[in-house]
């Protein structure tokens, strides 16, 4: 099987746009449905594969080690779910910070826009959790199995002893380490430190369970079977990332006018006198390239960026003694030997967004309200004559300490002239992190107050730079009739 | 030539099949992930805890959640299919007109 008759899915260098507009079955859309050959990535060295591996090594150990990183006592990073409550270092978040939330996603997605028009799919070669993974499923694979001649030869072959080995080999790796990615992934949700050991004495609970088994198998089959499928059928990223595209974005390209016509050729032959190019069609890139397309086609929709096939080439270059760099990083204006503008309009424009999102959204999380309040009006009776000719409403305040301290908190009443309010104690002490509920009652004078009067509930905090939250709620009486009491 | 031209029709309705069905349910699990984050962002399912009328079962958050995704994720994929369904299925004079 050649390189070139692999690939059955070859488009023309400007597909790429096209067939993300043209989302329909049309003739050309109908390959989507052929099968897919198997594909065995060939195995690369190289200043890129070097890179790959680093950040791979960098975003799984940060991925794996990160649950047991402790912070103040607690674990640094943990998304509570059953206490509705994100710690993120000295940093407590509850359901009410859920814009921060979304204000982050958007900043994670205009820094894709932003280094996708800078560096074309850097993302995908390099960070993205499927290309990550990928990778390790595919070290395993290459541990138990050999280089792609040996997986090769090992699936066409009978099931030999040696054969049920090295598959049972591989997938005991695979497994293991796809459930323990899921008890690390739930371990980001629920403390690792208890979810290891009861994993070890099976008293796990139910959901925690069937999540470690289904985020498990979700990395088994998306890593170990899925692959490139994913970002070529799956990945919504990869079907508009062309719109983000110009002539001046990093992409990985094949030196077409160096390059060409291919051929083969002996060593040290006078190759231009045969009219032959550089390339001398071994088809490694075809070969190294894990979604199995033919870089030397041109820019395509199915690359992913990842630039195994720039070391391949590098290393035939070398062999051959020609230049490196007939497959190399370059932008379509430098193929073209024209200048490559780093500062143009959509890089401005998104660098200054992103700026302005970032310093944004620093200063919303450093001005945050650290306690927050929220009263809600007691549901069984509007109001209450007591003693003394007083209206006496109900209500119970929630104390929200978003802090990593305790403080203690009192409460007064604006609106409402000559109004107190009575609760079980003056000061509420409401702990780091916690959330504390307490009953108050506020009464005022009978002759003050009719009907309906909107109130603000103040809680202050008993220190020095006290935090200050406010919050309003309405106090009901009975509207005074001329007679006086009714 | 491309293999698909090679394979009975029956086999390649059911990759094409395969390959849909998998859109579909993808599709639909992205549209489940934002859902649950949003709807359960506002909402505390231990409020339900409060009034006599809902499962009691459904009071656990953990429960709550969990349902909750895949009660999201179903519903789009009923809509994902729905879609990919009439789109497929509408007449071909629809189709070519401009």
């Amino acid at each position: 099987m050649n390189g070139t008759s692999s690939n059955p899915r070859a488009v023309k260098p400007t597909a790429a746009k096209l067939r993300v507009v043209s989302g329909t079955r049309s003739d050309a859309g109908e390959q989507l449905y052929a099968a897919q050959p198997k594909i065995y990535p060939r195995e690369v060295k190289g200043r890129f594969a070097r890179l790959r591996l680093i950040a791979a090594c960098a975003l799984l150990g940060l991925f794996y080690l990160m649950p047991w990183v402790q912070w103040q006592g607690r674990q640094a990073v943990l998304f509570d779910l059953p206490a509705r409550k994100f710690y993120i270092f000295g940093l407590t978040f509850f359901p009410q910070d859920f814009f921060l939330l979304t204000w982050l996603l958007v900043i994670a997605a205009l820094s894709l826009f932003f280094f996708t028009a800078l560096a074309g799919r850097l993302w995908c070669g390099y960070a993205c959790p499927q290309t990550v993974w990928t990778e390790a499923f595919v070290w395993m694979e290459r541990w138990t199995e050999g280089t792609r001649q040996q997986r090769m030869k090992l699936d066409r072959g009978p099931w030999t002893f040696e054969k049920v080995l090295r598959k049972s080999a591989k997938q005991t790796l695979w497994l293991t380490f796809a459930l323990y990615t899921g008890v690390t992934f739930v371990g980001y949700f629920s403390a690792i430190r208890e979810l290891v050991p009861n994993l070890f004495t099976a008293s796990l609970g139910t959901w925690e369970t069937f999540w470690v088994l289904f985020y498990g198998f979700a990395t088994y089959g998306n890593a170990g079977y899925m692959r490139e499928q994913v970002c070529k059928y799956m990945c919504p990223y990869a079907r508009f990332q062309g719109a983000m595209f110009d002539r001046n974005t990093l992409i990985i390209s094949y030196d077409e006018a160096r390059g060409e016509p291919r051929g083969s050729r002996a060593r040290g032959a006078d190759y231009r006198a045969a009219g032959l190019g550089d390339c001398v069609d071994c088809t490694l890139c075809v070969q190294v390239c894990p979604t199995g397309i033919d870089i030397r086609k041109g820019l395509q929709l199915e690359c992913i960026a990842c630039a195994a096939c720039i070391d391949a080439c590098d290393s035939v270059m070398d062999r051959m003694q020609y230049p490196r760099g007939l497959i190399r990083y370059s932008t379509e204006n430098a193929m073209q030997g024209k200048p490559t503008r780093i500062v143009r309009p959509r890089t401005v424009i998104y660098a200054i967004l992103l700026v302005g999102l970032i310093t944004g959204f620093a200063t919303a999380v450093a001005h945050r309200e650290l306690v927050e309040i929220d009263v809600l009006r007691d549901r069984n009776a509007l109001y209450r004559h007591v003693e003394g000719r007083l209206i006496e409403n109900v209500y119970s305040v929630r104390f929200v300490n978003k802090d990593t301290r305790a403080h203690q908190m009192t409460l007064s009443v604006e609106g409402l002239p000559g109004a107190v309010i009575d609760s079980e104690q003056e000061l509420h002490t409401v702990g780091p992190g916690a959330v504390v509920t307490v009953p108050i009652r506020i009464r005022v004078a009978e002759q003050t107050v009719s009907g309906g009067v909107d109130v603000s509930i103040i809680a202050r905090s008993a220190e020095e730079n006290a935090i200050e939250s406010r919050t309003q709620t309405r106090f009901i009486a009975p509207v005074a009739s001329p007679g006086g009491r009714p | 030539m491309p293999a698909a031209t090679e394979e009975r029709p029956a086999e390649r309705r059911w990759i094409r099949f395969r390959t849909d069905l998998g859109i579909l349910l993808w599709a639909s699990f992205l549209a489940a992930c934002l859902a649950t984050m949003v709807f359960f962002a506002y909402f505390d399912p231990v409020l339900l805890g409060r009034d006599e009328a809902p499962p009691a079962w459904l009071q656990d958050r953990m429960t709550a959640y969990t349902v909750g995704f895949f009660f999201f994720w179903a519903i789009g994929a009923i809509a994902s299919f729905l879609t990919a369904w009439l789109i497929d299925t509408r007449s071909s004079a629809d189709q070519d007109a401009p």
